[in-house]
């Protein structure tokens, strides 16, 4: 599997990218960045990267992570080693992806992660841009994202 | 010496103390009496807490520019709200990359959306650098105009790799989501045939979105000479610290393995392809970009 036309990012949608849009739009945050990273064919690799994620995120000093995958299928082997390795530090983590059939990997740290599925057909519709993040999305997945912080610093 | 209320903040003092001495005597210079009179600076106000507020570090000014009708014609520029495309641009970026074969442009009315099309390798902005690098400065945008690329290698072969999107174009575009044109735009679309079985490898993709590249590299720069009084609208985005709020990260995970599954960071012109770099060729390791950055079209999509 992979990165399909419904699943996939345009240029044009990074351009005006909700993820970035809204988040940057509140102020009751401190957005420090986006963080671009690649999804590699080899499995060790993903592994790889995921374990720079939670380092990167780890560095930043970061209280809580927003964050989506492309695609669905092998591309999900990483988007859980990503959470996993987010969560081990005892970042929260709410992801947005296409889960399709259900994720192909899951693990403790992933309770919060939005299917993107809009079509409702669980496959890839070939329609660009179907099952695309938008900003219900975001809002949605910002406010439970919140909600982790909040719950979080109480403890 | 002190006497309250007659000193100020900020004021110094001479001191002199004595203990039991029989014989004391004093010279200063008048210079120093002087020196002494002249009122000083107030201090550095000292915070007892670090500073809450915000601050804006990085500022990108994006100015609109309304294009309303597009049509071909001997130069390229954008004049009286109308984007005049020169259609030899599709012969002269075959000499981009050997691998690209043909180009076909078209131009396509909001109304007329319901046409063939190859499967949709890339929808783009028009966007081009005014001054500064990418993620401050100002920036033009030509609103109303959406660019398509599209393409099939010399057998036909749709340049697509899970799932292909060819069909009836408004069939296979969900319009109106971030990433797609919205009702009212109108689609320059660019059709590109690469070479026979190359559509599966990283270079023939890469091939086409360099030919569009180069045609989208006149438009913005006839875009980039407008003066600032043709703009509809100017967009100021500011990349901001709060400190003392939630520190939030987004992570993007995109394709990175090989042919249709990469993109392109931090181009020379927003949302181009010169320039950038594959996050393929980064390692797939994590890159950050800031807001601005991003807004400010530093990823280029080739899946």
């Amino acid at each position: 599997m992979g990165v399909g036309p419904s699943t996939k990012e345009t240029t044009l949608h990074h351009f005006r990218d909700p993820m970035v849009e809204i988040t940057r739009k509140d102020d009751s945050l401190d957005f420090v960045g986006v963080a671009v990273v690649g999804s590699p064919q080899d499995n060790s690799e993903k592994h790889y990267v995921a374990r720079r994620i939670g380092v990167l995120a780890e560095a930043l000093g970061v209280d809580g992570v927003l964050i989506y995958a492309e695609g669905f299928g092998n591309q999900h082997v990483d988007f859980a080693a990503h959470m996993e390795e987010l969560g081990k530090r005892g970042i929260p983590a709410v992801g947005l992806t296409f889960t399709a059939n259900g994720l192909v990997v899951e693990n403790e740290y992933m309770d919060d992660v939005f299917d993107l599925d809009k079509a409702g057909q669980a496959m890839e519709t070939e329609v660009v841009e179907q099952n695309a993040a938008n900003a219900v999305d975001v809002v949605k997945a910002l406010k439970v994202l919140k909600t982790r912080i909040s719950t979080k610093r109480r403890r | 010496m002190r006497r309250r209320g007659i000193l100020q903040w900020g004021e110094r003092l001479f001191k002199l103390t004595v203990s039991q001495a029989k014989g004391v005597s004093l010279e200063v210079p008048e210079k120093l009496i002087e020196a002494m009179k002249k009122p000083q600076a107030a201090p550095p106000v000292k915070m007892l807490s670090p500073d809450k507020t915000s601050s804006v570090f990085r500022v990108l000014k994006i100015r609109n520019f309304q294009a309303k009708k597009a049509i071909f014609g001997a130069k390229t520029e954008f004049a009286a709200d109308t984007l005049v495309v020169d259609p030899q641009l599709a012969e002269a970026a075959l000499e981009v990359n050997p691998l690209v074969k043909k180009i076909a442009m078209d131009i396509i009315e909001p109304h007329q959306r319901h046409v063939p099309t190859n499967t949709i390798m890339d929808i783009m902005p028009i966007l081009t650098k005014v001054n500064g690098g990418l993620g401050e400065g100002i920036t033009n945008y030509l609103n109303g105009i959406v660019v398509i690329l599209t393409g099939t290698d010399e057998k036909g072969k749709q340049i697509a790799e899970f799932g292909s999107s060819h069909g009836i174009l408004d069939e296979k575009i969900k319009f109106g989501m971030p990433g797609t044109p919205d009702a009212k735009d109108i689609i320059l679309r660019i059709d590109v045939v690469i070479e026979a079985g190359t559509g599966m490898e990283r270079r023939g993709p890469l091939a086409a979105h360099q030919a569009c590249d180069f045609i989208l590299d006149h438009i913005r720069e006839a875009l980039a000479g407008l003066p600032e009084q043709l703009a509809t609208s100017t967009d100021v985005f500011e990349d901001v610290k709060r400190p003392g709020k939630p520190r939030i990260l987004v992570i993007k995970e995109v394709g990175g393995q090989g042919a249709m599954h990469e993109k392109l960071l931090l181009p020379a012109e927003p949302g181009g392809v010169r320039g950038a770099r594959s996050i393929i060729d980064l390692g797939n390791v994590p890159v950050i970009l800031s807001p601005n950055e991003i807004k400010d079209g530093a990823i280029h999509s080739v899946t």
